[in-house]
């Protein structure tokens, strides 16, 4: 189902460069805010996943629809999931989900 | 399934607060952020254009706002930036606690350190890194570049502009938040209408 462990590390590079400002300003990003606020997940938490995060799974790595799943750190060392799409050539990735662990979770609380 | 029901609806939003930023402030962003929605799974998506444009553009309105910075405006701005507290607090020439107690609250960061703050956040948006930024500070062998918008004629003047001039403001009602408004100014001539190479910028202040 996942890719090699070499394509998932060039994903990854290519992931924490979008996270970087060195990313063209044509890169875009798309959220729904109703799953951050219901979650108490911040956009700078998703940025943080994105810059230090591992993708855990890709079934695509070019080309727009490509399907990722990264797994990361926020700020307080909590384990968070991202379930994202790459929907166009132009480098917009859609937040589709993201989870905090749920130990975390407690943690947090 | 129709043509129809295949196209989303794209609508721009005149005036979009983001409240899931983390701000310990009002944000705003000006006819720039799109907001699609998707049938199939029946979500609203927002489209901010340059996220981290935007995210640079904000800590600076807020570097060279004069209102004092709270502790939870110091945490943002740290974490905005992706900076370590431990590497912050060594940069500031305070303990980790010190800071950790600043940004609680229970503490409060004294005027020189503001200052040294604010100039670090202000100089870092223009960096790829500013925890390569901080490393370089430390040792001048570490490499950190600057991002292709950093020009230092720009970096001139805004620090004669505000920052030694800067008198931090100790002394404002609790009852005013701060409220940051930014505007995507436009592509410069001769950049491709298709490109959307404009910038983050604070359109005014207001407290």
């Amino acid at each position: 189902m996942g890719s090699q462990l070499e394509p998932l590390n060039i994903a990854t590079d290519w992931l924490r460069g979008y996270a970087q400002t060195c990313l063209p300003s044509d890169a875009s990003f798309e959220f729904s805010e109703d799953d951050l606020r219901d979650k108490n997940i911040t956009l700078l938490d998703v940025r943080q996943v994105f810059r230090t995060g591992t993708v855990v799974y890709a079934d695509k790595l070019e080309g727009p629809g490509g399907l990722w799943i990264v797994e990361g750190e926020d700020f307080d060392g909590h384990i968070l999931t991202a379930t994202i799409v790459v929907i166009s050539e132009s480098i917009t990735v859609r937040l589709l989900d993201i989870e905090i662990e749920e130990d975390d979770r407690n943690d947090a609380a | 399934m129709t043509q129809h029901e295949l196209i989303t609806a794209v609508r721009v939003v005149p005036a979009y607060e983001v409240d899931t930023l983390g701000a310990p402030f009002r944000v705003t962003l000006l006819d720039s952020v799109h907001v699609n929605y998707d049938p199939k799974l029946d979500k609203d998506f927002v489209h901010i254009p340059d996220f981290v444009g935007m995210v640079n553009a904000l800590v600076r309105s807020r570097a060279i706002h004069p209102r004092k910075l709270g502790g939870s405006e110091i945490t943002f701005l740290r974490k905005a930036l992706g900076v370590r507290a431990k590497s912050l607090a060594s940069y500031l020439d305070i303990s980790a606690e010190h800071l950790s107690r600043c940004e609680t609250g229970s503490k409060v960061l004294s005027s020189a350190s503001e200052r040294m703050l604010r100039l670090f956040v202000f100089l870092a948006t223009f960096y790829e890194s500013a925890e390569d930024l901080l490393a370089k500070l430390d040792q001048p062998e570490v490499t950190a570049e600057p991002t292709r918008k950093a020009k230092v004629s720009e970096l001139g003047e805004a620090f004669l502009q505000y920052f030694l001039t800067l008198r931090i403001q100790t002394v404002f009602s609790a009852d005013e938040p701060l409220h940051f408004e930014l505007v995507r100014r436009p592509a410069e001539e001769g950049v491709s209408p298709n490109l959307d190479e404009g910038d983050w910028s604070s359109r005014r202040l207001a407290a």
